[in-house]
């Protein structure tokens, strides 16, 4: 045991402060990212942090996000985005909470990485979409992606 | 709060916007002695901490003897012989953090997957919350990706994943 314990050898084992100022959250609309809004939305009341919300555009769709925005003859895909963003205004406003909102454009994973460290991000908060479609087969999911690439800690949200 | 978000995927009247808590009571942390857990070690505390929330560590030796899932203490498991030099190295650095912090904090040694044990030590602690390194690579032979990955998939629970950096 004795030896075990010197064997720690890392710097002085210290207090540690959960020190998270600011929270980048990423949502697409999708069910685990609403689930990952109300989850940021509590966390930075808790914790008196500030939140940016962003959604990554990936398309060519002129969208932007002003407020309460729902485009109703836009494709499927960007009236859900943009409906997140409207959900995430609301309860943020509900709870009080310091925020922003803004649409990114870009690929996804590195946009989300991005505009984290531009933002100094201490924790980023994700949903999980899980795989589905032959593209995520490949590739891989978004939340793979910022996990395996993200120096700032990742907090993922699954849905069922 | 688990609870409570997943019981909550009413997303079509956001009118209804309620008031959202989050509480955290448990906390699983994954450690194989690594850089990166160690910096989610740090982090898992400082959750604990802010939450008052209680931490069970777990260090997975894939190269323990086969799938006894009975968990052990570091003292019991380095009396039965095995070596688990880096992982029960991990666990340590947890519990002094934990004790440094006042947390409580309980050390757990599983042999067997690592991403599978992490996922039934999950479903039998349930915790709120699971903190993860993003570096240990997965025992899963035709794996692609890291434990995180795994743990991810593997559960419904939120994973914390901490980089080295």
């Amino acid at each position: 045991m004795g030896q075990n314990t010197k064997a720690i050898g890392i710097d002085d084992i210290s207090e540690v402060n959960l020190d998270i100022k600011r929270i980048l959250l990423a949502t697409d609309g999708s069910a685990p990212a609403i689930m990952a809004t109300k989850y940021a939305i509590a966390l930075a009341k808790v914790l008196g942090a500030s939140l940016k919300i962003i959604f990554v555009d990936i398309g060519e769709e002129q969208i932007s996000f002003t407020d309460k925005i729902v485009i109703v003859d836009a494709p499927k895909e960007t009236r859900r985005s943009t409906a997140g963003l409207t959900i995430a205004q609301i309860y943020a406003d509900k709870n009080d909470i310091n925020y922003n909102i803004e649409i990114v454009k870009g690929n996804v994973a590195k946009t989300i990485i991005r505009t984290a460290g531009d933002y100094e991000a201490d924790l980023i908060i994700i949903g999980n979409t899980g795989r589905t479609g032959l593209k995520r087969l490949t590739l891989g999911s978004v939340a793979e992606a910022v996990v395996k690439n993200s120096s700032i800690p990742v907090l993922v949200i699954k849905g069922s | 709060m688990t609870e409570n978000l997943y019981k909550s995927m009413e997303i079509s009247k956001p009118t209804e916007a309620q008031e959202l808590f989050i509480n955290i009571k448990k906390i699983l942390l994954a450690t194989d002695g690594s850089k990166s857990a160690i910096n989610a070690t740090k982090h898992a505390i400082g959750w604990a901490r802010t939450f008052k929330a209680n931490v069970r560590a777990i260090f997975v030796d894939l190269g323990g003897e086969t799938a006894n899932q009975t968990p052990k203490t570091i003292e019991q498991y380095l009396e039965s012989g095995a070596n688990c030099k880096n992982g029960c190295n991990g666990l340590l650095v947890a519990r002094e953090y934990a004790k440094e912090n006042s947390v409580s904090c309980e050390e757990v040694v599983v042999a067997g997957n690592v991403a599978r044990s992490i996922i039934d030590n999950a479903e039998k602690f349930s915790p709120d919350l699971i903190v993860i390194g993003n570096s240990e690579k997965s025992g899963i032979r035709r794996s692609l990706g890291s434990v995180a990955d795994a743990v991810m998939k593997g559960t419904d629970i939120p994973v914390l994943v901490v980089s080295d950096s």
